[in-house]
């Protein structure tokens, strides 16, 4: 940590800007380009659930 | 931003302010409350269900790029845009993922610049969307926002690329 750096000032314009919806009626996949993640939304027993899979290993995971 | 045309409750009364505040982190309530430019807001504490998603999440980040050395992974932390005062100016992501490689930097109290990967889980009431702007601000790569009536998931991306520091010497 630097004593002389001590704010974020972001270039003008920089946003936060949607790139995908998943839902039930559209499992759309999204995909993360800064973690190897994709995140999708499933039907679950109980409730609908949040599957995510590894991009590398194909592992998988519901929440 | 909040605005005084959209309030659910103003306290004007400085004393009655500081009390309450006071009440709330003595209680060990404030923990997910946040500040907003100088304004306190009270969030409402996460339900069961939200707490499940935020520790799952959390733990699959860990077990992927925690344990590695690739990430640090938080289940919530303080997010802010300055050292110096940042209790001025705050937002508790429900999940952070800082890079090994992150800008961002960790002061012990909050990190000054956003996660490189977030995750906001929504409740009624606790503003998702109007922390947008505030998490584009301090550089978040991507934020992951869940909803759950219905359930949905959202990406944002940061638009453009790079990162552009200031060195402001406060002395």
């Amino acid at each position: 940590m630097t004593d002389d750096l001590t704010r974020v000032v972001p270039p003008a314009g920089r946003r936060l800007e949607l790139v995908g919806r998943s839902t039930l009626s559209e499992p759309a996949e999204l995909v993360s380009e800064v973690i190897p993640l994709s995140f999708r939304i499933v039907s679950g027993q109980q409730r609908a659930e949040i599957l995510i899979t590894h991009a590398e290993t194909a592992q998988q995971w519901h929440v | 931003m909040l605005t005084l045309t959209d309030p659910s409750m103003i306290v004007a009364d400085p004393d009655i302010r500081d009390h309450l505040i006071e009440q709330r982190r003595a209680a060990g309530h404030d923990r997910y409350d946040e500040v907003w430019e100088g304004t306190y807001v009270i969030m409402p504490l996460p339900t069961d269900e939200h707490q499940h998603v935020t520790t799952a999440l959390a733990t699959i980040f860990q077990t992927v790029l925690g344990w590695i050395g690739a990430a640090l992974v938080r289940a919530g932390v303080n997010v802010s845009d300055r050292l110096e005062g940042w209790k001025e100016n705050y937002r508790c992501p429900d999940v952070a993922v800082f890079l090994k490689e992150t800008r961002a930097i960790n002061d012990g109290t909050h990190w000054l610049g956003g996660p490189d990967f977030g995750v906001e889980i929504r409740s009624p009431d606790n503003r998702t969307y109007e922390k947008l702007e505030f998490y584009a601000k301090v550089l978040t790569r991507e934020l992951l926002v869940v909803g759950r009536d219905p359930w949905t998931l959202e990406l944002y991306r940061l638009q453009g690329d790079g990162w552009n520091e200031t060195q402001e010497n406060e002395r």
